[in-house]
């Protein structure tokens, strides 16, 4: 029977051995105690330790009877959508609850394959609306609506 | 027995006044909304709402946030049997008879069939969860340290084994979970992990950032990636009520679901998921005429729906009684509740009783507010389903990023979150499931207490977690549970292919 790499399992287990790694790099970084007093250092080492044999036996069983199919992404999801988020938190201090929103709900409708203008233009005003509405003044969460200091 | 009259009343007492049944409705709506709504489920919703709940009564916060929480399981089969798109991974199970109903124009029957079988389950569930707590509570508190870790292991051995993903992959999430755990200060010495100095991660990863990021950024992502398939069979459901036939043929279902949900409900880590599974396979062992079943048999969707809410409310009785969640949802609520200051466990029943008693009372009115909002409303949910995703997504994206920033006024925890969405997205590509990592980070303060004073009190023997006799029976049920379900998960998976096609 032919077996084929299963490259979704290969990467998988790649991410853990390089985590499990990392943290039993750094976990002697810290008092690792003995083992009637374990230390900080001692339990993040024995987890580390077995991420990382967790993550080899991903490596090491890795040949299937079945060709990796992958699913395929949408570049523009995967890019926007996540900005939407990061443009969130970088206005929201300077600029105010009311511009974050709006400026992150415009990126965020991007990630839709067909935009629709006018559609997205009336949802971040809605949104923007609405998050004042119920967050400040509904719920008084310490949110500045408007740009602070011009 | 008069104990539990006497706490109940106490508890309807706490449900009924006008502010938590006011929440209790908002709660059971919710959840009605996003279980109906495909690519909106519960967990996705308590993750974005718990740092709303932040300034509320514990009680409050509670009870709308399970609200949300056994709705979302109510409602879900809505859209199963309407679109043949399951509104929660635990109606999967519905699709297979209750979407061949619907195109036969037996759409009514069906629903009504499944709210039915939801409010008996629900309502005989509640009463274990209320006579079963504080057993289980009494018992837990002969436990130590040793028997508490081995506790913990067994709850993440179930929830990985219980995943269709592969269960070696399953427990490295559990795993991986535990180390981004120890982030953060250490409890023991005061001495900050990893931090590398980093202020917003002094005190750990937000649980808040973490949960949203995976359940919410990174399930729009998965959604919003193949774009909008949507096919609503028929918009017009005629003749709701079941004849008599179908209610002779479902009754014995539904009380065997009911039994059967609320059992496997109680256990660590298994839930919803496993029941309406379990009890779809029963009923279809059972049938004279195994034949109709995927043909839009009753039974198939009576028995299942039955076993799925019986599961969900038992499913409270580890997070409440011994403080070990058994799946993502009830990782929030545990962390609802500890941002509140309660800390679960053995002691919970009797520290908080009116917590305890007033959120099982509120479960049986939401029960009953459920009732009416599936059967005479059940239009306008149809109706909803037609709300296209791309009017949807954005409004849980700003309501995620508001609420991460009011846990600590902090935009670099959004920023943060949405940069691990990413990560959650490349971990949903690599079939590497996200409800043991969230365990296991939740987890991991008390694991790691537990482990270090079990090892103190042993003077550094480590065989203390196999010589005492609760330890050694907890471990060696997680054992027996990796092999006898490592095994038939080829078997489930094809279950589910069979669902979706």
């Amino acid at each position: 029977m032919t077996r084929f790499w299963d490259w979704q399992r290969i990467a998988a287990g790649l991410i853990f051995t390089a985590v499990g790694g990392f943290f039993v790099l750094r976990a002697p970084h810290y008092a690792m105690g003995n083992l009637t007093r374990l230390g900080p250092g001692g339990f993040p080492l024995l987890l580390g330790g077995l991420l990382l044999i967790l993550g080899i036996a991903h490596l090491l069983t890795a040949r299937t009877a079945a060709v990796t199919v992958f699913e395929r992404v949408s570049w523009r999801v995967v890019m926007l959508v996540p900005l939407s988020g990061v443009a969130f938190g970088l206005t929201v201090d300077r600029l105010g609850l009311v511009l974050a929103i709006i400026i992150s709900t415009a990126i965020g409708c991007l990630a839709n394959r067909r935009v629709r203008i006018v559609e997205t233009a009336i949802l971040c005003l809605v949104l923007a609306a609405f998050g004042a509405g119920v967050f400040v003044y509904g719920l008084g969460l310490p949110f500045s609506l408007f740009p602070t200091d011009w | 027995m008069m104990d539990i009259i006497h706490n109940l009343s106490v508890g309807f007492g706490v449900a009924l006044t006008p502010s938590n049944a006011l929440y209790c409705l908002i709660g059971a709506t919710l959840g009605t909304l996003v279980g109906v709504l495909p690519g909106l489920g519960p967990v996705t919703t308590i993750a974005m709402l718990l740092p709303f709940t932040f300034k509320l009564p514990a009680v409050v916060s509670l009870i709308m946030l399970s609200g949300i929480y056994y709705g979302a399981h109510h409602a879900a089969a809505t859209s199963a049997i309407m679109l043949n798109m399951p509104g929660e991974p635990t109606s999967v199970v519905i699709c297979i008879d209750g979407h061949p109903m619907a195109r036969q124009g037996r759409a009514g029957p069906a629903l009504c069939t499944s709210a039915l079988s939801s409010f008996f389950a629900g309502c005989v569930s509640i009463v274990v969860l209320g006579l079963f707590s504080p057993m289980l509570a009494a018992a837990a508190k002969s436990f130590g340290s040793a028997e508490y870790a081995s506790m913990i292991v067994m709850a993440l051995i179930t929830v990985s084994v219980i995943s269709s993903a592969s269960t070696l992959t399953t427990i490295s999430m559990a795993v991986l979970g535990l180390v981004l755990g120890t982030i953060g200060t250490d409890l023991d010495s005061g001495v900050q992990r990893f931090t590398f100095n980093l202020d917003n991660i002094a005190d750990g990863i937000s649980f808040v950032a973490l949960a949203v990021a995976l359940f919410a950024f990174a399930s729009i992502m998965s959604f919003l990636g193949p774009g909008e398939i949507r096919q609503l069979i028929s918009a017009k459901v005629t003749g709701l009520f079941p004849t008599r036939k179908d209610l002779a043929a479902s009754w014995k279902p539904i009380l065997r679901g009911t039994a059967l949900g609320s059992i496997i409900g109680i256990f660590p880590g298994t839930g919803p998921m496993v029941a309406s599974f379990a009890a779809y396979s029963m009923e279809k062992r059972l049938a004279a005429d195994p034949s109709r079943f995927g043909n839009g048999a009753i039974e198939g969707v009576a028995g299942p729906e039955a076993a799925n809410n019986a599961s969900a409310f038992t499913h409270f009785i580890p997070m409440l009684t011994l403080g070990i969640p058994a799946g993502p949802a009830m990782a929030l609520m545990l962390a609802a509740l500890t941002i509140q200051g309660i800390s679960a466990g053995p002691e919970l029943i009797s520290k908080h009783a009116d917590l305890f008693w007033g959120v099982i009372a509120s479960m049986w009115i939401g029960n009953l507010m459920l009732l009416v909002l599936n059967l005479p409303l059940i239009g306008i949910w149809i109706r909803l389903l037609a709300v296209p995703y791309r009017f949807l997504y954005p409004v849980v994206l700003m309501c995620c990023c508001v609420g991460i920033y009011t846990v600590q006024s902090s935009a670099a925890d959004v920023i943060m979150a949405a940069v691990f969405g990413l990560v959650g997205l490349v971990f949903d590509k690599l079939r590497c499931p996200p409800a043991p990592l969230i365990l296991g980070f939740i987890l991991e303060p008390v694991l790691e207490e537990n482990f270090r004073r079990a090892m103190l009190l042993a003077r550094g023997d480590i065989t203390t977690f196999v010589t005492r006799p609760i330890s050694l029976g907890i471990l060696l049920l997680s054992v027996a549970l990796l092999f006898v379900f490592a095994r038939p998960k080829a078997r489930r998976g094809s279950l589910a292919a069979i669902a979706r096609s």
